[in-house]
């Protein structure tokens, strides 16, 4: 990727950060003050947690690359870390390992509830269900890539 | 994989760091191969050899694969 393409893609990832953190602080506003009254909190408790969580992680984003634009030096730091190649390696295996662990945890809590509760059986169920038909879908979409 | 990026680093008077930036990489990963914990890429291979002015199989130790080879 040469210099240019990237500071492309670090405007394109500023403006998309920058909607995201408008959309999901007016999403928290709607939540906690125009619909207050009409909704119990118990409901709104969840997704404005996750509305803050969303607008805090766009901050920090909206920071970095605000910050790399305007910095030549920490630009190039940037460029280099982003596509450091033993690093990707590093994400990569991280996952592969992760995934192996979380499908294993995910057979050991559906063999478990499947003697204690059948509703949770079933939940787990689909989710392992759902979870090996993506891991299904990207692995061939991945091999049409290569 | 075994090289002689150290010997060479020492020879040009240079810091990881530099050597990392030069090629594009963190100055983590110049470590890795150094020490034989990871191996470059053939397009990074490529650049550090090219930086010496030397080719690929000057820097990096291909005997091990040879062996395999055989």
């Amino acid at each position: 990727m040469t210099k240019a393409d990237f500071r492309k893609k670090a405007r394109n990832k500023l403006i998309l950060y920058t909607v995201v953190a408008i959309i999901t602080f007016a999403l928290y506003i709607c939540f906690e003050i125009v619909f207050r009254d009409m909704i119990d909190r118990h409901g709104t408790g969840g997704p404005s947690g996750g509305l803050i969580g969303i607008f805090c992680v766009s901050i920090s984003q909206i920071t970095k690359y605000a910050k790399v634009l305007k910095n030549e030096e920490a630009f190039k730091k940037l460029i280099i870390r982003e596509n450091d190649e033993r690093e990707k390696m590093i994400t990569l295996k991280a996952s592969e390992i992760t995934l192996e662990i979380i499908l294993v945890l995910l057979l050991i809590a559906l063999f478990v509830s499947s003697v204690l509760n059948y509703t949770v059986f079933y939940t787990l169920l689909a989710a392992t269900a759902v979870f090996v038909l993506i891991f299904g879908i990207v692995s061939s979409a991945v091999k049409k890539k290569y | 994989m075994n090289t002689i990026i150290a010997e060479l680093r020492k020879k040009h008077r240079l810091s990881q760091d530099e050597l990392a930036n030069a090629v594009g990489v963190t100055r983590q990963t110049i470590t890795s191969i150094e020490t034989g914990k990871y191996t470059a890429s053939l397009v990074l291979a490529y650049k550090i050899a090219r930086y010496f002015g030397m080719t690929i199989e000057e820097v990096f130790d291909f005997s091990g694969i040879e062996e395999e080879m055989k």
